[in-house]
């Protein structure tokens, strides 16, 4: 019985080791399910990016890619710029496929519960190949209240529906 | 030209689409294999199409907290998008337990970037234009093909009869082009809608959806929604969950026809949106163009791509072939004495003609060659020969339909002698048809002198038989024409010869021999090919039908003919002797490989390619059945006939004498004894192999026909057309 018990300490020991090591590790997140319907375009599948950026219209984190040939990238240059000096890893989890033209995508992303309230916004941003790049295509600024309800665009975004989670 | 529209066009079309229609179709055999890789994955469970679209809402709704969406692909395997305390995210499922399979896997870039090539040859939109109007060109020019083929059939209902197989290149391309018509019309006109649709091309349509308003207020769980109950897996392409729980936010059901929207609380359709043709035209054009979800259509279009290949490479040859009977000519019409007419649909008789040509060139005559379709008034001329091939059945070739009409209308002021040439082939029931309507036109013309009865046929384009027309033409008009040995320009391999076995037997009528050859050096050669001799200081050669001996060696059986100059020659020649000749490879008379049963009938010393025949391994029943003068004759062949029904290779020997017991026992009265064999080898795909002389030809000929018509088989002629009557006779 010895033994059993002192396996159980050992174990639970290891586990509020580690489990207060990934809290510290990860900062706290939201989750929000966010939905963007495009207008009716002709032409190819639009590529949506989503980005945290900040008072100064700097570029803080890329939150969902819609489109995952990257050969295409380039073609929303002011974030490419920002996205290929950051090196964020693991961007497979937030990408998706591109949406065409009166379609609409539903995704699910995570914000940094440090972000909000800042002043920061929500980028919207979307490029056609042979077409245009909204550079501002949807800004939302990132508050409590405002994350919800529904955002029209600007460019090829119709609405943007956001609902934490 | 308006006869030949569709020759030409076929030809520019792709000659102007050939760079991009080689890449298209060699990336396009690349791709084939895409479908199929895709397809092995191991994401399909079996039979989980067929479940009901309720059950897996039910399933995932308990399995995840939140679910956004499920797909259904051509393969079957399913998407899910899903957030849980588990997995998140979108992968593959097993629609019966919702449980992950596995990760959906990143796209090959190897395809990718060949997919890109094929579609727009990493030229964006202008590649996309480019091969868009390459895939309309390839509709074109499938359908011009059709339009020949139909002519050359003859009807647009004969396009399915049998083509009849001249051994050409053009057969190949007939032949597989036939086969391969819908795959490719189908590949092509994919193409080009799949262009147009990038390109947006497509007419639109505006989109109508109806509207149902809802009466029904009763809130029931999704799992009982009746559209959910009766839609299985397989109907469904996308099912988007409602965004969030409010009403006017609804399921989005997709299904291969339609786009629904579902009422979340009550489970009624709001909405109805049929997708308009264009669009599902599009989803059918991608997957036929793609073989997505068939590994049996991905191999079609694999085969059809390679095909597509084929035609640019056999087109080619056939093209230049057509180019290089172009002529020239050094006289006028009006001032030339020797007039050459040719009628020639690919060029192949042509040859011949400026063969002649140049002939009579180099005796300093004046030559004037045209085609037929060109004829005209001659003026100066004395001697008009017409070389001309037939068409299908019994038709002009395409430079030659005019000539008939012509030939009424033109008046011939002074006379001249006509002589006609026919070249085609046996195997055409209507053997050089045209050539003898000419003939017969033309002895109904008083100017026009001929002193042939009938015209000279030329079978497979047997150079030596023209040749020797001309030499002998030639020497009735009393001057010497430098004529070519050979046709090809390349030359022939002489083979050296040693003879290392020689008998002979003289009875009372000839004197016959055979002789055993070894080649010097290694040479492959078969029963039934011919060995061309050419005696010294002779310039024509002699053809000697060959039998191939199990030790490589080769038996030729000759009867010496008292002023022959090479049976002769051959006779004076003995054991360990030298001599020259060379092997001509003889197709049509190779003993059959897939053939059952086999009847070989000789007369004589036409017996040769079957010595070596009876010998071989088989599996074959072979039967074997000759004709000779006197019983002496036979010990010359006796212990390798013998050998043979010993070792099993022959199962049947027959022999007639006919200057023995009673006169005139020929072979055909054999074949009447046995005409259970014949008609059981006829009827079962088997062949019957003939060599010897002509008479005794057309006498078995009238034989078989009678047996045929006795027993009601298919007409003679049937079983000729079909190959299974091969000929080697003199």
């Amino acid at each position: 019985m010895k033994i059993y018990k002192s396996i159980f300490y050992v174990c639970s020991l290891f586990l509020l080791v580690a489990f207060t090591t990934v809290s510290n590790i990860t900062e706290p997140t939201k989750k929000y399910k966010c939905m963007v319907q495009l207008k009716n375009y002709e032409g190819e599948g639009a590529y949506v990016v989503v980005s945290v950026v900040d008072k100064n219209d700097q570029y803080l984190k890329t939150v969902q890619i819609l489109g995952d040939d990257k050969k295409w990238y380039a073609d929303l240059s002011t974030w490419w710029s920002f996205f290929e000096k950051a090196k964020q890893p693991n961007t497979d989890a937030i990408t998706g496929a591109t949406i065409a033209g009166g379609e609409r995508s539903i995704f699910v992303f995570q914000l940094n519960e440090k972000d909000l309230n800042k002043g920061y916004k929500l980028r919207f941003e979307t490029a056609v190949e042979q077409q245009d790049y909204h550079l501002k295509d949807l800004e939302i600024s990132l508050d409590n209240n405002n994350l919800k309800d529904k955002h029209e665009g600007t460019g090829y975004i119709r609405y943007v529906r956001i609902l934490p989670n | 030209m308006l006869h030949k529209i569709w020759r030409y066009s076929h030809f520019y079309l792709t000659v102007s689409s050939s760079l991009f229609l080689f890449l298209a179709a060699t990336t396009g055999a690349i791709l084939a294999f895409k479908p199929i890789q895709e397809k092995r994955q191991p994401y399909h469970i079996k039979n989980a199409e067929n479940t009901a679209l309720s059950q897996v809402i039910d399933t995932l709704k308990n399995k995840y907290e939140e679910v956004l969406d499920l797909e259904v692909d051509a393969n079957y395997f399913v998407k899910a998008t899903v957030f849980g305390s588990e997995e998140s995210g979108q992968f593959y499922i097993n629609p019966f337990d919702g449980s992950k399979l596995a990760d959906i896997p990143k796209s090959n870039t190897f395809f990718e970037s060949i997919i890109n090539f094929h579609r727009s040859l990493f030229l964006k939109t202008t590649g996309r234009i480019f091969v868009g109007i390459t895939s309309f060109l390839l509709f074109l020019i499938a359908i011009t093909g059709l339009l020949l083929a139909i002519k050359r059939q003859g009807g647009f209902i004969k396009l399915c009869s049998k083509i009849i197989n001249d051994k050409s290149i053009q057969y190949s391309h007939v032949t597989l082009g036939r086969l391969l018509l819908i795959p490719i019309i189908i590949i092509s006109f994919t193409g080009t809608y799949l262009s147009m649709e990038k390109l947006s091309l497509l007419p639109k349509n505006k989109v109508s959806s109806i509207t149902n308003t809802s009466q029904n207020k009763k809130v029931i769980p999704f799992s009982k929604f009746t559209i959910f109950k009766e839609t299985r897996l397989k109907d469904i392409t996308k099912l988007e969950f409602p965004f969030s729980t409010d009403e006017e936010d609804y399921f989005i059901l997709n299904l291969h026809d339609k786009e629904l929207k579902i009422h979340q609380k009550t489970g009624d359709i709001v909405q109805t949106t049929h997708y308009p043709f264009v669009k599902i035209l599009s989803v059918l054009s991608f997957n036929l163009h793609t073989g997505n979800g068939s590994i049996l259509w991905s191999l079609v279009l694999f085969i059809s791509s390679l095909a597509i290949l084929y035609f640019m490479y056999s087109g080619t040859v056939i093209t230049i072939k057509r180019l290089g009977a172009k002529t020239k000519n050094k006289y006028k019409a009006d001032e030339a004495n020797f007039i050459i007419l040719i009628g020639s649909e690919n060029g192949g008789t042509k040859r011949l003609g400026k063969v002649l040509q140049q002939a009579l060139l180099k005796a300093h005559q004046k030559v004037f060659l045209d085609d037929l379709n060109n004829y005209q008034q001659y003026p100066n001329a004395e001697q008009l020969i017409i070389i001309t091939s037939t068409y299908g059945q019994g038709q002009p070739p395409s430079n030659a339909h005019l000539f008939l009409k012509k030939l009424e209308q033109i008046k011939i002021e002074r006379p001249f002698d006509c002589h006609v040439i026919g070249l085609g082939s046996l195997s055409y029931p209507k053997f050089c048809e045209f050539a003898k309507n000419i003939h017969k036109q033309i002895l109904s013309k008083d100017k026009m002198n001929t002193s042939q009865k009938s015209p000279l046929l030329i079978h497979n384009q047997n150079y030596e038989q023209f040749r020797n027309w001309v030499l002998e033409w030639s020497t009735s008009l009393k001057f010497i024409l430098d004529i070519p040995k050979e046709l090809s320009t390349k030359k022939q391999k002489e083979t050296v010869f040693k003879i290392t076995d020689k008998q002979n037997i003289i009875d009372e009528y000839d004197e016959t021999f055979t002789l055993t050859l070894s080649p010097v050096k290694h040479k492959k050669f078969n029963s039934g090919d011919l060995l061309g001799i050419t005696p010294p200081k002779e310039n024509s050669e002699r053809l000697y039908s060959i039998g191939s001996h199990q030790k490589g060696n080769i038996l030729l059986s000759i009867k010496k003919h008292s002023h022959g100059v090479c049976s002769n020659y051959l006779n004076n020649l003995n054991i360990d002797d030298v001599f020259t000749g060379n092997i001509q490879q003889n197709k049509e008379f190779h003993f059959p490989k897939k053939a059952k049963h086999v009847i070989l009938i000789a007369n004589g010393t036409g017996i040769a390619p079957f010595l070596g025949m009876i010998h071989q391994q088989t599996k074959a029943n072979v039967s074997l059945y000759w004709g000779t003068r006197t019983y002496q004759s036979e010990n010359l062949y006796k212990h390798l006939i013998t050998e043979a029904l010993h070792k099993g290779t022959l199962n049947k020997y027959e022999a007639t004498f006919s200057k023995e017991v009673t006169q005139y026992n020929y072979v055909q009265e054999l074949l009447e004894k046995d005409e259970k064999n014949v008609i059981n080898t006829l009827q079962n795909n088997g062949t019957i192999m003939i060599c010897g002389s002509i008479i005794m030809r057309d006498d078995v000929f009238i034989q078989l026909e009678k047996i045929c018509k006795k027993y009601d088989l298919p007409s003679f002629e049937t079983y000729k057309t079909n190959g299974q009557i091969l000929t080697d006779c003199y």
